[in-house]
């Protein structure tokens, strides 16, 4: 086996090496059949070339011949036509002797033709030239010549040498068709060798493929037949020793039959064990039989539970849901009673009581703890609790009255792995929950589960959403949430009404800030500030910005009137006073050059005092209108470079009078100050109420300082009296307008609480401080600090 | 050399009266007239040295009246003072806008009002145009 399967192709190449030889062999016989042919046919050839050679031999020697008989005719007759054979003869003479040159092979034969063609010349110069004209001078003469005999005996050479070519062209011609023959001879002899050594070969082939081919595919043919025809142990013989590739496939078809046996003696005892299967199977039927009714009661459980899924599915509301569940669960395993406990955002998340079935919902718990009674533990423990009580143990109160429960089970309502509720059942009859029932509730309760948290979801969203839209439909002021697109996604009940407004005026893009702008309805003529805010919550895919209108009407027209106000009561009580101070003044005038007349003396001092209380009532209107101002943001500064020092000595100065009046002690102390930007007039009017009121609340015999220093980027003005101080209390509002301390009311001291209010006003008007230190009885100090940074770099 | 001439415009009497009383105590020739339309036709007739226009009359005020004081050729050269009740800080802006050569705040010092009006007169710097 090991020698076929090292060369699987010997028979291959041996078809080959057979197929090489016999071509080889065709085509030797056949080239030598070809010579022979070949060689035949040349000899033939060169026959035939001979006996033409002999022909024109002939004809030259039958034209000398007609020259011989041309010149005895002319002699005897004497008559020129008896020479035209001459003449004939003599003019073809050259062109056959070219002809017998070129015909007569090269051979011995050859070498006669020189001394013949000479010899004819010679008889036809040497003979017949001469007896032609020696019989044109003479007959006589002529016969003379003819008399010696010289021409017979010319002829009689030239013929016998005529003789000898053509005896020697006759023997090349045969020896030629002898060549002829023997090349014949030989290819007959080849052909005749090449086929009995074609048919020799042919036969040791044949012997070759019967032995190599056929008996071994025979002898597996025959094996197959014997194995179809039920010999299984039918082999291939001597498969193992062949060799090539029948050996190869005889070896193969015995291995196939190795395993075609192998197999059947498997099969066949698998057939045996099959039939054994079969009795067993027919036991099992019967078994099969019971299993498919089990399955029947099976099917309608899951057909029971389906339907329950799809009626929890299909309702969306958490109370008839919550009924819905209980009840079908309570159904499925017999339950007579049953409660339901779901997670309660309106209970901070407990679980509380959702529904009830043949309980009283009224002597329920209303809410369940966790780890608190079984549903409690239930809750905790993320599974089912059963139990049984003993009788009598267990009562309840049902809707139709009191009952006793035997078996109660609880089971928790998960969603993602977290409680969410507890289904409790009751069994009054004496029933345990079997394991199949508390399977099929966990299972009930699980597809539940989804249903029901969607439900209390549903019922948080509807809730809030109903407290949102509370909420903005109670607040008075109109607020929207735009999309980008600037439509109203949400709109409260007010802003309804004008939603125009904001199609018209379109909402401004926002950023990150609330933008305020102020939006007019042309309609009603209501006026609103419009807040814009920008709403970005990309989790919940909100995106737009929220517009809070509020109506500013009826507080732009409370301003316009009391700006009305103020410039009529300005004017109408400035030009009073103005005739009052200007008469005043020429009375004055007069009355000082009235000289020492006691009661004009007296009348002057009246005057004066109507004048400054005239005065302080001018103050007092300029005061209000300054606050009414301020309060209107519509402070503006007349804006230059301010000498502080002129600004304090000019304060001073005015106020002199006035403390001298009150026994107080008022002094300046100032440092040089460079100039600062501001309004002159105003700071002045800050300072100058700073300074009367230190003289106002300083007893006499106390001081006030003025101080004017520059301390870092800041010029400070500081007002200092020894006076009565302010209390604690009153600090906090000193600066709030109309506000008077307590002292300065129950002292009775003129003002009414607006000077602190302007100096403070005024003070901010020019990015500057103001700030207070007191002590009560001990004195008090107002201190300004404007900034330099403002200064014009000039140095007063 | 005669005696410059003011035209004075104010609608309340007594002030009109007082007014009127010191620039003639001062040495003015004073004409007085009530209200702008007044005023108008007195500077038409006859052009003053100095006009000065109380800022709230009837009809038509002060800064109404020196706009087209302005505005003629006649009159466009008048020196113009305006008496205001300075309510707020943007009235005093308006009078400069008007074209207004001097502002004087009411309650005025009589003495003050002919001090400005004199110097008005001697054509002197101009405080409201130097700022």
């Amino acid at each position: 086996m090991s020698t076929a399967e090292e060369h699987p192709r010997s028979l291959t190449r041996q078809l080959v090496v057979a197929g090489v030889v016999f071509g080889l062999l065709q085509i030797a016989v056949f080239g030598l059949l070809i010579g022979a042919v070949r060689a035949a046919n040349d000899a033939n050839q060169r026959t035939n070339q001979v006996l033409g050679a002999v022909q024109s031999v002939s004809d030259l020697e039958k034209g000398v011949v007609d020259c011989e008989t041309a010149v005895r005719g002319f002699v005897i007759t004497g008559r020129d036509d008896f020479l035209d054979p001459l003449v004939t003869a003599r003019a073809e003479i050259p062109d056959e002797e070219r002809t017998i040159r070129t015909e007569v092979p090269d051979s011995s034969v050859s070498t006669l033709l020189s001394p013949l063609f000479a010899d004819i010349d010679g008889y036809l110069h040497q003979w017949v030239d001469p007896v032609v004209t020696a019989r044109r001078t003479s007959l006589t003469r002529a016969e003379r010549l003819v008399a010696t005999g010289g021409g017979k005996r010319r002829i009689d050479d030239i013929r016998a040498q005529f003789a000898a070519i053509r005896s020697g062209l006759r023997s090349d011609a045969q020896s030629s068709r002898d060549d002829a023959h023997a090349s014949v001879r030989r290819a007959v002899i080849a052909a005749v060798a090449g086929m009995l050594i074609s048919a020799v070969l042919y036969l040791l082939y044949g012997f070759y493929v019967r032995r190599s081919i056929l008996i071994p595919v025979r002898q597996v043919a025959a094996t197959a037949r014997r194995m179809a025809a039920g010999d299984r142990a039918a082999r291939v013989e001597g498969a193992d020793t062949a060799r090539g590739e029948l050996g190869a496939m005889a070896r193969s078809y015995n291995v196939m039959a190795d395993t075609l046996e192998q197999n059947h003696d498997e099969l066949e005892a698998q057939r045996e064990e099959l039939s054994d299967y079969a009795e067993e199977l027919e036991a099992q039927r019967g078994e099969l039989e019971r299993t498919i009714a089990a399955l029947d009661a099976e099917k309608t459980r899951v057909e029971m539970t389906s339907a329950f899924g799809e009626a929890v599915a299909a309702e969306a509301g958490f109370a008839p849901l919550a009924h819905l569940i209980l009840n079908g669960v309570a159904d499925a395993v017999r339950c007579e009673a049953g409660a339901l406990y779901v997670r309660d955002a309106r209970r901070g998340g407990d679980l509380a009581l959702a529904t009830a079935r043949g309980l009283d919902p009224s002597h329920l718990p209303e809410i369940v703890l966790p780890g608190d009674g079984l549903a409690g533990r239930a809750a905790v423990e993320l599974r089912p609790v059963a139990a049984t009580h003993q009788a009598q143990s267990m009562r309840v109160q049902t809707l139709t009255g009191p009952a006793t429960i035997s078996h109660e089970l609880h089971v928790p309502l998960l969603q993602a792995g977290e409680v969410f509720g507890v289904l409790s059942l009751g069994r009054l009859a004496d029933v345990p929950f079997a394991e199949a029932d508390i399977v099929l509730v966990s299972h009930l309760a699980d597809q539940s589960g989804v249903a029901l948290s969607k439900a209390v979801v549903l019922r948080e969203l509807r809730r809030r959403d109903t407290i949102t839209r509370a909420v903005l439909d109670a607040a008075p002021n109109p607020i929207a949430l735009l999309d980008d697109g600037g439509h109203p996604v949400v709109a409260n009940e007010p802003m309804r009404e004008v939603l125009p407004l904001l199609r018209e005026r379109p909402v401004p893009a926002v950023a990150d800030q609330v933008v305020r702008d102020e939006i007019e309805d042309d309609r009603t003529g209501r006026i609103f500030t419009r807040y814009v805010a920008r709403l970005n919550e990309v989790e919940v895919g909100l995106h737009g910005r929220i517009v809070v209108l509020s109506d500013v009407t009826a507080r732009r027209e409370a301003e316009r009137m009391k700006d009305e106000f103020s410039a009529l009561v300005s004017h109408e009580l400035r030009t009073p006073l103005t005739s009052i101070i200007g008469y005043l003044e020429l009375l004055r005038d007069d009355a000082d050059s009235d000289g020492d007349d006691p009661r004009a003396r007296q009348r002057a001092q009246f005057l004066t005092v109507v004048d400054r209380n005239a005065k302080r009532l001018l103050r007092l209107v300029g005061d209000l209108l300054f606050v009414a101002q301020v309060e209107a943001g519509k402070l503006s500064l007349d804006e230059g470079d301010v000498d502080l020092g002129a600004v304090a000595r000019e304060s001073v100065e005015a106020a002199a009078p006035r403390a001298r009046d009150g026994g107080v002690e008022l002094t300046l102390e100032e440092e040089d100050t460079p100039l600062v930007r501001g309004d002159r007039d105003r700071l002045a009017q800050a300072l100058d109420n700073l300074v009367s009121n230190a003289i106002k609340f300083t007893p006499a015999g106390g001081r006030v300082v003025v101080r004017l220093a520059c301390e870092y980027d800041r010029a400070v003005l500081e007002v200092t009296d020894t006076g009565i101080g302010i209390s604690q209390a009153d600090l906090e509002q000193l600066f709030q307008r109309f506000f008077r301390t307590q002292r300065a009311t129950s002292a009775a001291i003129p003002g009414v609480g607006l000077g602190l209010t302007i100096a403070q006003a005024i003070v901010h008007g020019h990015d500057g401080q103001i700030s207070v230190q007191s002590r009560d009885g001990e004195g008090t100090t107002f201190r300004i600090e404007l900034p330099l940074l403002r200064a014009a770099g000039v140095t007063a | 050399m005669n005696a410059p001439l003011v035209l004075l415009a104010e609608d309340d009497e007594d002030v009109r009266a007082l007014a009127e009383l010191v620039l003639r105590r001062d040495g003015f020739e004073v004409i007085a007239v009530a209200d702008g339309d007044a005023a108008l036709a007195a500077a038409e007739a006859r052009p003053p040295d100095v006009a000065v226009l109380d800022v709230s009359m009837p009809l038509m005020g002060g800064l109404e009246t020196a706009r087209r004081l302005r505005d003629r050729d006649a009159t466009s050269g008048v020196r113009i003072m305006l008496l205001t009740a300075r309510v707020t800080d943007a009235d005093r802006e308006r009078g400069r806008a008007a074209g207004v050569d001097d502002q004087l705040d009411k309650p005025f010092s009589p003495a003050v009002l002919a001090e400005r009006v004199r110097a008005l007169c001697e054509g002197g710097p101009n405080r409201e145009h130097d700022r």
